[in-house]
């Protein structure tokens, strides 16, 4: 009973959100908003998620068992190989993988794939494999995951062309999660300019600027982008491509941006504490410095990320309907294109799983914009 | 006495119009007229309550007077020592000089310190941009001014969400203060504050006032807290001044209508001490579009034909006693 209680008042003071005393008394904001983020357990999740994913992303070459351009010819739409701890006739602590053997079904004429069990190779870690150049600075072909000399670990399966699917995600997320980091950066620089003039000096700039803005929410999205996107000349280079795609997509990314820097210009504008530093003789540049920018700068973060997402949607929408990236560049919607029919689907399934990986950093996003949104004003009641 | 009855500002046919702006084109369809032809002087050391009903352009009158607003027309004149400025002339940096001698109190004391700023920074900042103090001198200048209004000084580093509605108020003095200003403008400073916390800010304006030769120009509601520090009190009406007096002749002796309105309003604990009641009836006048005459004569029970045709001007009646009442001159209003 009593043990009881205690797990339940443990449980309370866990709860209850603030520290008390001086450290709550002298907390900075940023100590307060995540005093407050914490709190949003799902958004702390999502939080470390992105993190390891953006870490994935950032050591593609090392942590992917392959080069994800070398073709393995003898596994063509190899299925994803299982993990064993129990082979040769007992339990091991090294895990292993058998070898994988392919036949041509006889009757359907389909290429099946079978474990062979009398040949194991085990798994090994900072193994020898493929040679890379790690960011584009020092060569090297150690990589976090391999196997023995002579097996094969395609951990999610291969594709049409023999590639390693996880290989492939790894490097299409390095494309995919920083095209919404790069977009939302350039939204972020017009949508400031922009919605700062229409909030701070109003008049005609902001009538013209927020016609615009309307407009622009007008348009329908996906046509706008595929218009824009086939007008890219071919001959660019992958590089090219991609910045401009990037570029695309903040073309109407800012406008939300904008919206909400323009409204809480307005809104700060007229705060007491603006007018305050104004009355005390503060020069406008301070004003906005010192004032208004720390004041709205954690919600133009939330908003920031809760549109990541749109823009990781868009570019996976676009090189998926082949208007976006193209090979040999690789991104989650390039996977994609992989699978635009039902056979492929139904024959080699784990040509969809780049979408698990879209949902789960999508969703993560939105987790950790929600988490923001209520850390975003830690002095609101 | 003489220096007492020195002028510190002296407000002449002050105007502010806010224009309506409507359609597309935003052209212009209508002004309101906020703050309508209104004078009166502060002396210096005195308390000047300004009271009125919500929007009848109180806080306009001392956001213009501090220039956070341009006035329509009109001239604000402040007088230090033998120099004067005029402040409806004065461009934004020549404003500066004006931001060390009249200073601004907040009626919310949670909308006016920035939350991500800390006691030290609040205070501070006055100083640190007008380059009063040298940086190393601004934490003892800030405790200095903590020390007077009376918060602890180990608060020094702590943020504004640490303090209650009446501590942050003392904030905000102790930053209307850093300048050492000559005037004052508390725009409703207690309205905001539970009633037991009211009288203990009064009582550190009263005292401050004593201490640093402050003049106040208090704006308020609340004629409890009018009568309570003022001198004299002017009432509001519309963009307005309607009555101007001493504070014990105003509540003794209304010659408004509208104040006695006002006076009967005020809440008393016995109804014993109230011998009539009466309650105005009808709705502010509209400032974008007022009545002809008085703008008071469709609430007021005494009103006649002249006082819907004839507009009416401010007319003094006896020594210091200024009123704008077409029958000031016939009506016996009740005090209190």
């Amino acid at each position: 009973m009593s043990r009881r209680l205690g797990i339940s008042l443990r449980f309370r003071r866990e709860k209850s959100d603030l520290p008390e005393g001086e450290s709550y008394y002298v907390a900075t904001p940023r100590q307060l908003m995540w005093w407050k983020f914490r709190k949003h357990k799902l958004a702390v999740v999502a939080l470390y998620v992105l993190g390891v994913m953006y870490l994935l992303a950032l050591f593609a070459e090392f942590v992917s068992p392959y080069n994800p351009n070398v073709r393995h010819i003898r596994h063509l739409y190899a299925p994803s190989q299982k993990i064993h701890l129990y082979y040769e006739g007992r339990w091991h602590v090294q895990p292993a993988v058998y070898g994988l053997k392919f036949e041509i079904d006889p009757v359907t004429l389909r290429e099946k794939y079978y474990e062979e069990k009398d040949k194991t190779y085990r798994l090994r870690l900072f193994c020898r494999g493929d040679q890379y150049r790690m960011w584009g600075l020092f060569e090297s072909d150690i990589h976090l995951l391999g196997v023995e000399p002579g097996g094969t670990l395609f951990l999610l399966g291969t594709d049409r062309m023999g590639r390693d699917m996880l290989s492939r995600i790894i490097a299409g997320s390095r494309i995919s999660l920083s095209i919404g980091f790069i977009g939302i950066i350039l939204s972020f620089i017009i949508g400031l300019i922009l919605g700062g003039i229409s909030g701070y000096f109003g008049g005609t700039a902001d009538l013209l600027i927020q016609r615009l803005i309307e407009v622009m929410r007008a348009f329908p999205a996906i046509p706008l982008w595929m218009g824009l996107s086939a007008a890219l000349p071919m001959t660019w280079s992958p590089l090219k491509v991609y910045f401009a795609i990037t570029v695309i997509l903040s073309l109407l990314g800012w406008v939300g941006v904008a919206r909400a820097i323009r409204g809480k210009f307005l809104a700060l504008r007229e705060e007491d504490f603006a007018v305050a530093a104004y009355l005390a003789g503060a020069s406008r540049w301070r004003i906005i410095y010192k004032h208004l920018l720390p004041s709205f700068m954690s919600h133009i973060i939330v908003v920031l990320t809760l549109r990541i997402p749109h823009m990781i949607m868009g570019e996976t929408a676009l090189s998926y309907l082949g208007l976006g990236l193209r090979p040999p560049i690789t991104s989650w919607g390039v996977l994609l294109k992989e699978c635009q029919n039902v056979q492929d689907m139904a024959h080699h399934p784990w040509l969809l799983l780049p979408v698990l990986f879209i949902i789960l950093v999508i969703l993560s996003f939105n987790f950790v914009g929600d988490g923001l949104r209520d850390a975003a004003d830690p002095y609101a009641a | 006495m003489s220096a007492d009855n020195q002028i510190l500002l002296s407000v002449r046919r002050l105007k502010k119009y806010f224009p309506i702006k409507k359609g597309l084109l935003r052209r212009e369809k209508g002004q309101v007229r906020a703050v309508d032809d209104v004078s009166f002087d502060i002396r210096r050391g005195e308390t000047l309550g300004l009271v009125g009903e919500s929007g009848c352009g109180k806080s306009t009158v001392g956001k213009l007077i501090l220039r956070a607003l341009k006035p329509t027309a009109g001239e604000i004149i402040f007088t230090l020592d033998d120099r004067q400025m005029r402040i409806n002339e004065l461009s934004d940096t020549e404003l500066r000089p004006l931001r060390r001698h009249a200073q601004l109190i907040f009626q919310d004391p949670y909308a006016s310190l920035n939350p991500r700023m800390t006691v030290r920074e609040i205070i501070g900042e006055p100083i640190l941009v007008n380059r009063e103090t040298q940086i190393a001198d601004l934490d003892a200048r800030v405790v200095e001014l903590m020390d007077l209004v009376g918060l602890d000084s180990r608060y020094l580093r702590r943020y504004p969400h640490a303090f209650s509605g009446g501590q942050r108020q003392r904030i905000g003095v102790a930053r209307a203060l850093a300048l050492n200003p000559d005037l004052i403008i508390a725009d409703e400073p207690v309205s905001a504050l539970d009633v037991s916390i009211q009288a203990q800010i009064l009582n550190l304006l009263s005292d401050i006032q004593q201490e640093l030769e402050l003049t106040y120009l208090l704006i308020s509601h609340d004629l409890s807290v009018v009568e309570y520090v003022s001198n004299r009190v002017a009432v509001m009406y519309v963009g307005k001044l309607v009555e101007l007096a001493d504070t014990e002749e105003i509540f003794r002796h209304p010659r408004h209508p509208y104040t006695e309105a006002l006076l009967m309003a005020v809440p008393r604990i016995s109804e014993r001490d109230r011998p009539e009641t009466y309650t105005l009836s009808g709705n502010v006048a509209d400032p974008a579009n007022p009545p002809s005459g008085c703008y008071f004569h469709h609430r007021c029970r005494y009103a006649t034909d002249i006082c819907s045709t004839k507009p009416v001007v401010m007319k003094q009646v006896a020594n210091g006693h200024q009123v704008a009442c077409h029958r000031s001159r016939d009506l016996s209003l009740k005090g209190l």
